[in-house]
């Protein structure tokens, strides 16, 4: 055995021995009672309470200690059901308007009383009202929260990171003890069950089962009698684009939340409360997740998800590609359910900080028939945290230089909400700076002019990559509610980004590219409870967007010619600066036909406008300096194209869908979504003549089986489309020497469309003191005329709609081990094929994205208070894709990475605090994305290297 | 250390997947029949940049040839043919050729290297236009004690009948100084009498706007008083390569008649690459 061998061999002892001992290190942690508080509930009605007990501390007995209105607190014991699971029940007598307040306290061995689930000072509350019963039923089991941005029970919403709700395995020595999934709460059992309609329940199916099974049993239909009296309508509102879909969590996300791996899902569960139900593949990130990740952006998360591949362009911003494909205005992107890409080229701000972000939600594959145009290579949206409380973030750090000072970047982050009795205040702020990591370009398509013209000495690189970056992020909002079966919120949103190009423009080195980009979001929603069987809600939002974009296309002291005029001190200059405005409405309701059928009926309008375009440059067309920025000859005037038709765009919706759980096992969706989109019209010579409206039909099945208590099988259909750009649509530039290759809009483009089949199965085990998730899906896309840039001359091309199609087609997997509360393990790894249906057969693969990802993440404690987190994202080989000539002599090459993400962070101290380090890219591994002119840049665009923060994290 | 330890979690993340991943085949031929021979060479032909973009070629040459000659049969034969010299490509579809050895030239080859497949467009222009574009066209040109960094693809081969003298002393946008186009020499500087037209084939690319020429020859290619017109064949829309290879079997089949470069443009005090 050679020396290396045993070295190696000792590491993994090393290895095998930390995450041994790592189990038993566990200190005691405090005993917890994991449990929702009801957000209202019925009168008269027992109010029943089951919570989990989590934490290793022993716990002998527990009581819920209550009180009604002018009462004095009385008591009442909880009783152990199975496993930790313990019920208890708030008599009937004592639940009168307005409201009761209660909390839970377990007695120690030596008699002493800690609180387990809030306090004598800050019980729970949970209002009564009138005689209505609330139907609403929130997504979630748990359905504690009717009204999605409704002010949630700490306990629920913070997410709590699994860690704090579990216990530690192998230390139970009694029931108490027993890690368990986390909320799995009464109501959990049934779906839609209101919050109110909570009754003691019969024991869970498996009851004597454990609890993993017990989390999936809950998923289970409700007995026939809840069902009966539980209305479909309680369904949050479906509708579409709106809603918010926060803080409604669904027994998927229930489930999910024991994994804490994926801690919460609404956006699936848009229409449907159970997992077994839910008509999509798609996943979930937590705060906790996201913390463990060692992420500091939505980027940082999007890339370890399955099937999702982030890479950035020249200009800096950051492209999802999703199952091998990759074009920004094809992922829809919601924050809160809101919409963030843009009307005029689609992409979407989305690249915001984690801090204040409740979870990250992500479906891949169509979801046009809930979401409408876009969603139609997947559905992002990113939930900020509104539970109540105060939570504040600080992090430094940056990326350290070779003889320079440190690259810094400091970050603040702050959000909270407070609830004053029906009315509720909640916001959010972060504010971001960094300098960026800087790296070599060694050459762009300018590199022999500036050497030539003594711009830079010749063994100097061409110029570095620029990332600094400004962004504000702030939210406000209040949700009110004038009686129990109303509910209003308001949201307003401001973000702000300021920053630099990663490179330039297209395919030389901009040091002075400055891109600006403000959005402005506001959004009201009302909801109303008709009667026990209908909910109706209605929203209106609007939004601003307004970019402005100066790219350096030649640098500063750059020539031309010999002339006066053909020097530019400056650089060369080009400004794009949009706004666009969206307005739209919405109505939906849910009405529940007969039993275990349940119907969602709305309508959608919206009209998205451009309200101002201007595009001007510092040169001429024969690349002379102007006096100032001017907007050059041949440029379309977009605003006034058709007399401004093509600069606007309405779209009407409808939608209805339907879900029958036909038997126990088998639950069938059937939705269909019809949309009707302003597009132009040309005539014979593609000159725009006006507008038309183009129908699209997006249709979607999904059947879903449960064949036993731990395995879910799905099979899905569905159909997605998405307009095209006006960018794509309308923007013609002229060319000039410095500034070809653009592609030009194409008035004829037409809508493209994705036919998606896909099957999964999502299986969950449990050996002993470890659960196992595992979850599989295999899919084959087919898009017609999907939109597609690809350059076949060099020149100016005209964006197309690729006449064929494009196949894609593989398989994604993921599993989760869970050890213990801190000591987990995860992977997951996705390989597809995307085919050029156009192409020969052996020109046809689309190879720019990884077609094999793998992630894993390592989570362990090293003592009582310490966490040790890693990651590895590893992507296979990419290549260019072979579309035209261009790209076939455009050769590049980037090999298979890894990168490796860890990070040390602290168990919360004293309560409030919690210390991480963050070390991303640890080995400074040489990571590339492609540029659209690897032959002018054929060094491709550096990314960042190794990387350092600390982040120190506060909550009251 | 780190290089092996994240070489072998590379290894073992995506041991499956290779066997999975699959690329495209850069080296599958872009015509039927790659390995006839459409003619001959008389001597070796170096595509890279500096010989393709900053001197006579005689594949460029030999491509401006079949694009003057392309509407000879119609009421407007063309009087001169260019290319660009960025038409001529050395990467290939899998190998990067440097030069192809004189003899035999095989059809395969000749797509690579003519590998745009850009229809041909012949349309009349004026002189102003005529002579705007050889100085575009010379604009890229290195001095003579310069070295030939980054020769611009923008430079332009001609057709046989015509030459252009080139004094890369002079400042752009003046280094043209002698211009004859098939027995019409141009006087200089150009007249701006739009009736004085000159006819030329050139391939979509340039008259579009491609390289720069957009400037120059504006609106060409759609100014029905310009008489564009677009070559075919019986088959339909003739590509560059096409016309080059049916010229090319026509005028240079046997080795008597290989093709040879000339001597169209005339370089003063310009760099030259060094021949080996």
């Amino acid at each position: 055995m050679t020396v290396k061998s045993v070295l190696t061999r000792s590491r993994l002892f090393l290895l095998a021995l930390v995450l041994l001992t790592a189990l038993p290190v566990l200190a005691q942690e405090q005993a917890t009672l994991l449990h929702n508080a009801p957000e209202q509930a019925a009168p008269g009605v027992a109010l029943v309470i089951d919570g989990v007990l989590t934490g290793t501390q022993r716990i002998m007995r527990m009581v819920i200690r209550y009180r009604g209105p002018g009462e004095p607190y009385a008591e009442t014991p909880l009783e152990l059901q199975y496993g930790d699971l313990y019920r208890g029940t708030i008599p009937a007598s004592s639940l009168t308007p307005p409201g009761v307040e209660y909390y839970v306290e377990g007695f120690t061995p030596g008699g002493e009383r800690v609180p387990l689930f809030k306090s004598a000072t800050r019980p729970a509350r949970v209002v009564v009202v009138g005689q209505v019963q609330s139907t609403r039923t929130p997504l979630s089991s748990r359905s504690v929260e009717p009204r999605s941005v409704e002010p949630e029970p700490a306990s629920r919403t913070e997410p709590p990171s699994r860690g704090e709700r579990r216990s530690e395995p192998g230390r139970r020595s009694e029931p108490t003890a027993k890690a368990e999934p986390v909320h799995k709460e009464p109501a959990p059992k049934s779906e839609p069950a209101p919050k109110a309609e909570r009754r003691p329940e019969p024991p869970r199916k498996s009851a004597d089962s454990d609890d993993a099974m017990a989390a999936l049993t809950a998923e289970l239909p409700p007995d026939s009698g809840s069902t009966a009296s539980r209305p479909a309508a309680v369904r949050p509102s479906r509708t579409a684009e709106s809603e918010a879909p926060e803080s409604k969590r669904s027994e998927l996300e229930e489930d999910l939340a024991l994994y804490t791996a994926e801690d919460t899902l609404a956006l699936a569960t848009r229409h449907e409360e159970k997992v077994k139900k839910v008509p999509a593949i798609a996943a979930s990130f937590g705060r906790e997740q996201i913390r463990a990740l060692g992420a500091r952006t939505v980027a940082d998360v999007l890339d370890v998800m399955p099937g999702l591949t982030l890479s950035r362009d020249v200009q800096g911003f950051h492209r999802v590609a999703i199952r091998g494909l990759r074009n920004d205005a094809e992922v829809l992107f919601l924050l809160n359910g809101q919409r963030l890409n843009n009307f005029f080229d689609g992409k979407a701000l989305m690249n915001l900080p984690v801090e204040n972000l409740e979870r990250i939600e992500v479906i891949r594959g169509p979801g046009s028939a809930l979401y409408g145009a876009g969603a139609f290579l997947g559905v992002v949206n990113i939930v900020t945290q509104r539970a109540e409380g105060l939570r504040a973030a600080v992090s430094g750090g940056g990326f350290p230089k070779l003889g320079d000072p440190l690259a810094t970047t400091f970050d603040g982050h702050v959000s909270g909400a407070h609830a004053f009795g029906r009315f509720k205040l909640f916001g959010d702020a972060d504010v971001w700076h960094q300098v960026g990591d800087t790296e070599a370009i060694e050459t762009d398509a300018l590199s022999a002019d500036t050497l030539a013209q003594k711009l830079r000495e010749p063994l100097d690189p061409s110029g570095t990559t620029q990332d600094d970056r400004f962004l504000l992020n702030l939210g406000l909002g209040f949700g009110y509610e004038p009686s129990s079966a109303s509910n209003l919120q308001v949201s307003a949103r401001l973000l702000s980004e300021n920053r630099s190009a990663l490179v330039g423009l297209f395919d030389t080195v901009g040091p002075g590219s400055r891109l600006g980009w403000q959005v402005f979001l506001g959004d009201v929603t009302y909801e109303h409870q008709l009667n026990d069987r209908v909910r109706l809600r209605a929203r209106l939002h609007g939004e601003q967007q307004s970019t402005d974009r100066l790219f350096q296309i030649g640098p500063d002291g750059f020539r031309t010619g010999p002339d006066d005029n053909q020097l530019f001190p400056d650089g060369m200059l080009e400004q794009t600066r949009v706004t666009v405005q969206s307005l739209g409405t919405s109505v939906d309701s849910d009405v529940s036909l007969f039993e275990g059928n349940r119907l969602s009926l709305g309508a959608v309008a919206e009209l998205q406008m451009l309200g101002a375009y201007s595009y001007e440059t510092n040169y001429t067309l024969d690349s002379r300096l102007r006096p100032s920025l001017t907007t050059p000859e041949k440029v379309v005037d977009i605003l006034k194209l058709a007399d401004g038709a093509a600069s606007r765009r309405l779209t009407f919706s409808a939608f209805a869908q339907d879900q029958w759980t036909v038997v126990e096992p088998l639950t069938l969706t059937f939705g269909v979504r019809a949309d009707v989109t302003q597009l132009p019209s040309v005539d014979n010579t593609n000159a725009i003549t006006g507008t038309q409206l183009v129908p699209s039909i997006n249709p979607r099945v999904g059947l879903v089986f449960s064949p036993t208590d731990s395995l879910v099988l799905k099979l899905l259909y569905g159909r997605a489309f998405r307009p095209p750009t006006l960018q794509e649509l309308l923007e013609t530039i002229p060319n000039t020497y410095y500034n070809q290759g653009r592609f030009e809009g194409n008035p004829t483009l037409l809508p493209a469309v994705v036919n998606t089949l896909e099957a999964g199965a999502d299986l969950i085990q449990v050996s002993g003191e470890s659960r196992v998730r595992i979850r599989a899906n295999a899919f084959l896309e087919s898009f017609s005329n999907p939109i597609a840039a690809v350059d076949t001359s060099g020149n100016i091309v005209p964006v197309r709609n690729r006449e064929l199609g494009v196949l894609v087609y593989g398989v994604e997997g993921e599993a989760r081990l869970e050890a213990s509360r801190r000591a987990t393990t995860w992977i997951n790894a996705s390989l597809f094929r995307a085919e050029d249906q156009a192409l020969p057969a052996n020109h046809r693969f689309l190879t720019d994205t990884p077609q094999a990802r793998f992630n894993a993440g390592v989570s362990m404690p090293i003592g009582d208070f310490i966490n040790f987190d890693v990651v590895v994202r590893a992507g296979a080989e990419r290549r260019n894709n072979t579309r035209s000539v261009l790209e076939l002599i455009r050769r590049y090459k980037i090999p298979a990475y890894g990168l490796i993400t860890a990070q040390v962070r602290t168990e919360p101290i004293g309560d409030h605090f919690e210390l991480a380090v963050v070390v991303q890219n640890v080995f400074d591994s040489d990571l590339r994305d492609d540029v659209p002119r690897p032959d002018r840049m054929p060094g491709l665009i550096p990314r960042e290297g190794v990387s350092a923060f600390l982040t120190l994290r506060a909550r009251n | 250390m780190s290089r092996s330890l994240t070489a072998a979690l590379l290894a073992v993340a995506l041991a499956p997947g290779p066997g999975c991943l699959q690329y495209n085949d850069q080296c599958q031929p872009l015509v039927a029949d790659p390995e006839s021979t459409v003619g001959y060479l008389g001597e070796d032909v170096y595509l890279d940049r500096p010989y393709a973009r900053h001197d006579n070629n005689a594949l460029g040459q030999l491509a401006a040839d079949a694009f003057r000659h392309a509407e000879d049969a119609s009421k407007a034969p063309a009087e001169l043919g260019i290319i660009n010299g960025g038409s001529l490509r050395a990467e290939g579809l899998c190998v990067t050729r440097t030069v192809i050895p004189k003899g035999p030239l095989k059809k395969g080859l000749l797509h690579e290297v003519l590998l745009f497949e850009n229809s041909v467009v012949t349309v009349d222009l004026t002189e102003q236009q005529l002579v705007g574009m050889f100085e575009h066209a010379a604009s890229g040109l290195y001095r003579e004690e310069q070295t030939i960094l980054f020769p611009s693809g923008a430079f332009l081969h001609v057709s046989e009948g015509t030459t252009v003298r080139v004094d890369c002393s002079r400042p752009v946008g003046s280094r043209v100084v002698e211009l004859q186009v098939n027995a019409r020499t141009v006087p200089l500087p150009a007249r701006a009498d739009p009736s004085i037209k000159y006819r030329v084939a050139m391939p979509n690319f340039l008259l579009g706007g491609g390289d720069g020429y957009d400037a120059i020859f504006q609106d060409a290619a759609t100014d029905l008083s310009r008489n564009p017109v677009t070559a075919s064949t019986a088959e339909g829309k003739a590509t560059d390569a096409n016309l080059t290879e049916a010229h090319m079997r026509s005028n240079h089949s046997t080795e008597n008649r290989a093709l040879r470069e000339a001597g169209r443009i005339l370089f003063e005090n310009c760099a030259r690459p060094a021949r080996p």
